[in-house]
């Protein structure tokens, strides 16, 4: 009966379908339970009850109903906006946040796309979302947009140099860029035991600031620019990219846990879990950076990241390649 | 827009301190390339307004070449419906200018009247007077201690602020009746006497507000981040201050210590013991840092009050028709926002010939376009947070 | 120096041109428009005025007499008011401006232009502050109808004062 089932799986045709399912299971369940948690969390960190009615029990539905309403409303496009740019902008930014879900190694056999060079794929992938972003601003014939957009551009721009010199650092210590490589070679205890503790810092502000998540929430700053690029957005539309950006959280969650905290390791029984665990973390972590910090402003952003940010993942660089060579054991 | 864009990326981009990385972009000639301003909006419908002020900013890039608040969106010329309402009624009136700190507007209306009547308003409405005034400065300052942090982006502290800001709200429900249009000064006195518990109510409150506020002093001026956004911002210096007739916090925040309180005390502020804080450099930290300052005052002031009420009546036999003898009078009292006059003539008849009010936003937001020229949009916010203004205080 | 000091001072500077009064403790000096900047500037720089802080500046409707402005300042160092009062004829009355004095007047002088019709001479910009720009008539005078009184009479039992 196993062998059969192993057989039946074995036919491409019958493991794509199988895979493809199994990542958009994915793909909808944790950005809601992130969403919620955000809800929640937020709320008990300042003082309030959240969501409590939906669902019966402690507003569980709230993200559902939610979802109903966005279908409900009008999807307004501007008069000025260039139409097709503004209706397309929020699939650009939502699915190469899906198909990043490809690429992670969920278990010890359960990488549904395995790639040579899936780091680079997925840290490509998850900067894609920023073309939709600045479609959106530019169509949108919005100015509050449009500087949301610029500013959105620029802050990748900045922060993705040190993202991808962290992640290079861990591709230089495992010797692989292959992220299910990455975690065979890892303990348990991932790589934030030693130098590349640094690293771990140095990629999660990078990857704040790519989520666009506060403190460094300058593109839809609310107070200046109103909502920045979803300003003009209602409805479906706007749903896309409230989605994007909890997917955003947990893609960004899953690669920082694949490439520093072990993935699916863990002290016993190893498997999926661990890496659910792992990615609920670091999105509390996210959460809670929200409900404390006031927002940069974008000139203290950028300072940030090419006056400490980039000298720091340099130096890290060398450091950990010196150990390599050097063959002193992290 | 495409040329406009284009032009946009090559604008330099630099702080108002200069730490700013940016890049100037010159041509051949070692000129800078010209850039052409872009003019925005700012409201009226805007987060970062509370109410509909809008400001109408030429930015080069995003830095701010110039800054006109238009105002006016809320006029409804409280100073023309004075002149044809009693003397008593206006005092239902002006409580909504600055809509959170209805108490203080009402008592500077009652004590242009009296003076100009001549009455002598009994002990214990004096001081209860002063004891709602003080509690509506600590509701009033609680609001902009929540919002300031929310425009520089920290959601939280709005949260507690309105939770400490419903336990006050509570005790001014119990003694008034009211939430925001409290109407509780009349001309001679109060509309009626404290309800039972409520000193007592009031004595509890003080010293867990206190409690609170060092919360807010650790977590918010704290913040490496809210120091980094607000110091150096905004700077407003004290000579500027006076000439623009910037009152309250900002004026205090840039070192002069005026409050009216304590330089021509009104009520029986001279019988009580308090600080009036002052700021060093008057920038938007400073300013915030003042009004925490100025909360810990009012409960100074709150917690001798409490103990000093004396037992008596509350009011004064007015008689049938309250009319102002000849003359002019002017009275000046610290609202929580800042210096609050109104000015009167009466020609003896049964409503005032003119009523002029000076509402302390009006004077604080026309230093606006000194403020913001030459910083950067996203300081702007920071600035006019700092502000602490009420829309319906600058229109009236 | 307090109100009575204040007056004599002003008295001795300025000798005929003023005529002071003090009333329940402000004191207020009445000129001539053509006094007007003048001795605003001795308010504003006089060594023993200084007075620094701007108060408000507003017209008050005289009727017959014509439209009074009047100037409220005020001394942080000294610790003293003062109020100028002057009236302008209804039709076309104007002072020079005090804006470059005290900054805040600003403001104040456009919002009393726009409400009494006073012009202030030298004003940087004496546009519309409070109205909008296509509205006509000076609220604030006494012949400007309060047109919800006029369509509707007052809505209490009693009329005011009753």
């Amino acid at each position: 009966m196993i062998d059969a089932a192993r057989d039946l799986l074995d036919n491409y045709w019958v493991l794509m379908p199988v895979k493809v399912l199994a990542v958009l299971a994915i793909f909808l369940t944790f950005p809601l339970v992130v969403g919620y948690m955000e809800h929640k969390v937020m709320a008990h960190m300042q003082a309030r009850l959240g969501p409590m009615e939906a669902g019966r029990f402690h507003g569980v539905l709230q993200l559902v109903a939610d979802g109903i309403k966005f279908v409900q409303k009008e999807s307004i496009i501007p008069k000025a906006a260039d139409k097709w740019v503004f209706a397309l902008a929020p699939a650009v930014a939502l699915i190469p946040a899906i198909l990043v879900f490809g690429f992670i190694p969920y278990g010890p056999d359960l990488v549904p796309i395995r790639s040579d060079v899936g780091l680079f794929v997925t840290l490509a992938l998850s900067s894609v979302s920023v073309i939709g972003v600045l479609m959106a601003a530019w169509s949108s014939a919005n100015k509050y947009s449009l500087m949301g957009g610029i500013r959105a551009a620029a802050q990748l721009i900045a922060y993705e140099l040190p993202l991808v010199l962290a992640a290079a650092a861990v591709a230089m210590q495992a010797g692989s860029a292959d992220l299910a490589v990455i975690v065979e070679r890892q303990g348990w205890w991932g790589y934030i035991v030693g130098p590349l503790v640094i690293g771990f810092f140095v990629y999660g502000t990078a990857a704040l600031a790519e989520l666009t998540r506060p403190p460094f929430d300058m593109p839809v700053a609310d107070s200046e620019l109103v909502f920045g690029h979803l300003t003009e957005y209602t409805g479906l539309r706007f749903a896309f990219f409230l989605l994007t950006e909890y997917a955003g959280i947990v893609s960004q969650s899953a690669i920082a846990a694949t490439l520093f905290l072990g993935g699916w390791k863990g002290p016993f029984l190893d498997g999926p879990w661990w890496l659910a665990a792992k990615v609920l973390a670091l999105s509390f972590v996210v959460i809670w950076a929200r409900s404390t910090y006031p927002r940069l402003r974008e000139d203290q952003l950028q300072s940030f990241a090419w006056l400490r940010l980039v000298p720091v993942s340099l130096a890290l660089l060398l450091v950990v390649g010196f150990l390599k060579v050097y063959e002193v054991g992290i | 827009m495409a040329t406009e864009l284009g032009q946009q990326g090559g604008a330099a981009f630099q702080a108002a301190d200069g730490t700013g990385v940016g890049i100037i972009v010159r041509d051949k000639a070692d000129r800078e390339l010209h850039t052409q301003d872009m003019t925005l909006n700012v409201g009226p419908q805007h987060p970062a307004t509370h109410g509909v002020l809008r400001v109408l900013v030429t930015l080069d890039g995003e830095m701010i070449e110039d800054a006109q608040p238009v105002i006016g969106y809320m006029h409804r010329s409280f100073e023309k419906l004075a002149e044809y309402r009693d003397y008593r009624q206006i005092i239902a009136l002006v409580n909504r200018h600055d809509w959170v700190s209805s108490i203080c507007n009402e008592l500077g209306v009652a004590l242009v009247v009296e003076r100009q009547m001549d009455l002598e308003v009994p002990e214990r409405a004096t001081w209860i007077r002063m004891l709602m005034a003080e509690w509506t400065r600590v509701l009033n300052h609680l609001m902009f201690v929540g919002s300031y942090p929310l425009e520089l982006g920290a959601i939280t502290p709005m949260f507690y602020a309105f939770r400490e800001r419903e336990e006050i709200q509570a005790l001014m429900e119990w003694i008034t009746g009211g939430r925001l249009h409290l109407t509780y000064c009349r001309v001679g006195g109060l509309k009626q006497d404290l309800p039972r518990g409520a000193i007592q109510m009031s004595r509890d409150l003080v010293p867990r507000m206190r409690e609170r506020l060092k919360e807010y002093e650790d977590l918010v001026l704290g913040n490496e981040i809210f120091a980094a956004r607000t110091k150096g911002i905004g700077v407003l210096p004290a000579d500027v201050a006076c000439s623009y007739g910037v009152s309250g916090a900002l004026l205090q925040a840039a070192g002069v210590p005026e409050d009216s309180r304590k330089t021509e005390p009104y009520l029986f502020y001279d019988q009580v013991e308090f600080d009036v804080p002052t700021g060093r450099n008057g920038d938007s930290y400073d300013r915030y840092a003042t009004l925490l300052a100025r909360i810990r005052e009012s409960l100074r002031i709150i917690e001798q009050v409490n103990e000093r009420i004396p037992p008596g009546p509350v009011n004064v036999k007015l008689p049938k028709v309250v009319r102002a003898p000849q003359g002019h009078a002017y009275v000046r009292t610290e609202a929580p926002l800042g210096q609050l006059s109104y000015y009167m003539v009466s020609h003896n008849e049964k409503t005032p010939w003119r009523f002029k009010m000076r509402t302390p936003s009006f004077n604080n937001v026309s230093s606006l376009p000194y403020l913001l020229k030459g910083t950067l949009l996203p300081d702007m916010i920071a600035v006019m947070g700092s502000m602490f203004f009420i829309v319906g205080d600058i229109d009236r | 120096m307090d109100a009575d000091a204040l007056r004599d001072h002003l008295v001795a500077e300025l000798g005929d041109a003023v005529e002071p009064e003090v009333s329940y403790g402000t004191l207020t000096v009445t000129v001539a428009p053509g006094e007007w900047r003048r001795v605003a500037e001795l308010a504003r720089r006089g060594p023993d005025l200084v007075c620094n802080f701007f108060d408000f500046l507003c017209g008050v409707d005289e009727e017959a007499d014509g439209i009074a402005v009047v100037l409220h300042v005020y001394s942080t160092s000294h610790r003293h008011h003062l109020q100028i009062r002057t009236v302008v004829p209804r039709d076309g009355g104007h002072v020079p401006t005090v804006s470059d004095l005290w900054a805040g007047a600003d403001w104040h002088e456009r919002e009393t232009a726009e409400l009494f019709g006073v012009g202030f001479d030298g004003h940087p910009n004496l546009a519309k502050l409070l109205l909008p720009e296509e509205f006509e008539g000076f609220p604030l005078r006494k012949e400007f109808a309060l047109l919800t009184r006029e369509a509707k009479p007052w809505p209490g039992a009693k009329e005011p004062g009753e």
